[in-house]
């Protein structure tokens, strides 16, 4: 093969004048050449920097005084590079190879997915052990003051009543062996009807209207075991992790569109995972029931009530079912639940 | 020369489909590194679009380093982390980070500015950023807060200061930008948006209060339902205003403030009109949803492409004849870390 001179046109700045000079630029044995308009420059080829490969924008060859070259003949100069053993770093290669990029995209789709699976979870779970207990505190005040505000009224229950069963709850063994440190709080709720939820701080907060439907006390425990289960896990910690952790992501990716959007992916992850986390707090209510002799299977009966009541309001609207409420309460009462308790 | 006063225009080549394959591995080596990959993809992406934007047949460049712009976003980051976490500890702790936050605040957007203009050159010769750290102050910390004591009433000068402090001390090599946006012009367009804003809430109020009228009149539980999809209908109603009322205010703001903008004898013109960037967004916003992102570099490019088409210079003679600022400032370029916001100097 013969030493082929190739040649380019270029544009030339010398870099101290916004002056336009039109050369042409040639590379040959190591060295490179730049002629025309006034300009006559040599030198090594290992002086310049040549820019990366951009779709169809001009290159960049840069001298090492800080002058350089805008070359919009990309095919030619393609050649030239080639020609002089010019090497490409690989990332520019994926960028414009179609495998490359098909690959990227599904090694995206796959780390998306896993991420989700496994690593905001596991943030979730680091984040809420970090939670400082004085924001845990005010977080769980927040959101009593807020539901009391909304839905609930104070509770009918007398007193006696209530002390009896935070007194009995309390004197229960933990699976754990750690003390069942709670606060029980009655409420009626009225359209919101039986219901328990757990609030981080460890409180735990009765409906009148759970009571109402309790057969006997057992049935009750039986749902505090439950969210006192919630509570040790910190299902609702992790959760709301879970879901900050997303929204945030997704803000930053969304980012200039609307931050407004960020919360809709968050909102759809918590509705996924709480599934799990009942799941693991049946167990745990499960195991301390039957710690204490009692059976699991008197959790499944008022569960299977609280279904049945809940089927009995809404009982042709399936729309319904969604009410503003369920958001909050989370409870997927579902046949495999109660399956599960009895069958365990 | 007879006609000197021609407008020459902006033009932006990059093509969507050429950016995709730079985005793509750019996020995915961004995940794998934990975001430390970042900093290289920041250049790559300001690479793609500086070099395929060109006036009059040159280029524009970008010489950010990466390892400049990962110390800023290791700063940016290290700060968000302690303001986010010092609220958590206590009140008081979560108060003084964001005053210590505020404090520094100007002193960062002015590097910042600094950091992207010394980074920018067209032409072979550098731009630079010579406002003064002190208006830094004004424009980024006494103005917002007398903006926000007056109740959006010194808004408008607040930005037109902005604008006049951001493109006014700009330079290209040895030339200053001028700029002295009239303050009018800001009143006009920020009265135009609220009116407009006001108009579209009491339009959404007034078919709010209706859907709860008939709610309740139906019966109690359903009620609660209606509210929840009026409230879902509102907050819909304001995303598409706020997505229409943002585009617009830009493109007004835009048009004032480069068609004021000088650099020595040359002009410039810009012409974004109000309606097509609100349709730019909307759409792109429906682009990115239905594809769930993977439009997003398109949308990118098509957003990028349009603003750049907008933009034109009248020049009074050649542009043949600036020159480089001897100045040491440009040895300052490597001091430079603290590109903090991801800021569009609309160039």
């Amino acid at each position: 093969m013969s030493e082929i001179l190739r040649e380019v046109p270029a544009a030339y700045y010398d870099g101290s004048s916004s002056r336009c000079r039109a050369v042409r630029l040639s590379a040959a044995a190591g060295r490179f050449r730049v002629h025309g308009e006034g300009v006559e420059r040599e030198g090594a080829l290992e002086t310049l920097r040549v820019s990366e490969r951009l779709g169809s924008a001009p290159r960049v060859i840069t001298f090492a005084d800080g002058a350089h070259c805008e070359v919009s003949d990309l095919a030619g100069l393609g050649l030239l590079l080639e020609a002089s053993g010019h090497g490409e770093s690989c990332v520019v290669r994926w960028q414009f190879s179609m495998q490359a990029i098909l690959l990227s995209l599904l090694a995206l789709v796959l780390l998306i997915l896993a991420g989700h699976e496994w690593l905001v979870p596991w943030m979730a779970r680091q984040a809420a052990e970090q939670t400082p207990r004085a924001l845990v505190e005010r977080l769980s005040n927040d959101t009593l003051k807020a539901f009391d505000e909304a839905v609930l009224k104070p509770s009918r229950l007398p007193a006696p009543r209530q002390e009896a069963l935070a007194r009995r709850f309390s004197a229960l063994q933990s699976p754990d062996a750690r003390p069942v440190a709670i606060r029980l709080e009655f409420r009626s709720a009225g359209a919101l009807g039986a219901n328990a939820f757990a609030l981080p701080s460890g409180i735990i907060l009765v409906t009148d209207e759970l009571i109402a439907l309790a057969g006997d006390e057992e049935e009750i425990l039986g749902v505090l075991a439950h969210e006192f289960g919630h509570l040790q896990a910190k299902h609702g910690l992790r959760l709301m992790m879970e879901g900050s952790i997303v929204g945030l992501v997704t803000a930053w990716y969304v980012g200039d569109v609307s931050t407004v959007l960020a919360g809709l992916p968050a909102a759809l992850s918590r509705a996924r995972y709480s599934r799990a986390f009942e799941r693991e707090a049946d167990d745990f209510a499960a195991r301390m029931l039957r710690v204490n002799g009692i059976s699991p299977a008197r959790l499944a009966d008022i569960l299977e009530r609280m279904e049945a009541g809940r089927e009995r309001k809404a009982p042709d609207d399936g729309a319904s079912e969604s009410s503003p409420m369920d958001y909050f309460s989370s409870h997927p009462l579902s046949v495999e639940r109660i399956q599960r308790l009895r069958g365990g | 020369m007879e006609d000197r006063r021609i407008a020459i225009p902006v033009s932006f080549t990059g093509s969507g489909k050429d950016y995709f394959g730079i985005w793509i591995v750019n996020l995915l080596l961004t995940i794998v590194t934990f975001g430390i990959y970042s900093a290289w993809a920041k250049v790559r992406r300001m690479h793609f679009f500086y070099r395929h934007t060109s006036l009059a047949g040159a280029g524009f460049d970008y010489h950010g380093e990466p390892f400049s712009i990962l110390k800023g976003r290791t700063i940016a980051f290290l700060l968000l982390m302690v303001y986010q976490f010092s609220g958590g500890i206590s009140p008081m702790l979560g108060v003084v980070s964001l005053l210590l936050l505020m404090a520094i605040f100007p002193w960062l957007m002015h590097r910042s500015l600094r950091f992207r203009l010394h980074n920018s050159s067209h032409r072979g010769l550098r731009f630079a950023f010579r406002g003064s750290l002190g208006e830094a102050y004004v424009v980024f910390l006494a103005l917002p807060l007398a903006a926000a004591v007056s109740l959006g009433l010194l808004f408008p000068l607040w930005m037109r200061q902005f604008k006049v402090y951001q493109y006014g001390g700009s330079a290209f090599g040895r030339s200053d930008f001028e700029c002295d946006a009239p303050v009018g012009a800001f009143y006009r367009i920020y009265l135009g948006a609220a009116l407009a804003l006001v108009a579209m809430l009491l339009v959404g109020g007034l078919l709010l209060g209706q859907e709860a009228l008939n709610g309740i009149s139906l019966q109690s539980r359903v009620s609660r339902e209606a509210m929840a999809g009026a409230g879902l209908l509102l907050l819909f109603g304001f995303l598409v205003a706020l997505l229409g009322v943002g585009p617009f205010v830009a493109a007004h703001v835009q048009n004032v403030v480069w068609n004021d903008l000088r650099l020595g004898p040359h002009r410039f013109e810009c012409r974004v009109s109000g309606r097509r960037p609100a349709f730019i967004a909307i759409t792109n916003l429906v682009g990115v949803i239905f594809t769930l992102g993977l439009y997003r570099p398109f949308a990118e490019v098509r957003l990028m492409k349009y603003r750049l088409a907008c933009i034109s210079m009248i020049p009074a003679g050649d542009l043949d004849s600036f020159l480089a600022d001897s100045g040491g400032d440009l040895s300052a370029v490597g001091e430079e870390s603290a590109e903090m916001f991801d800021f569009d100097i609309g160039l």
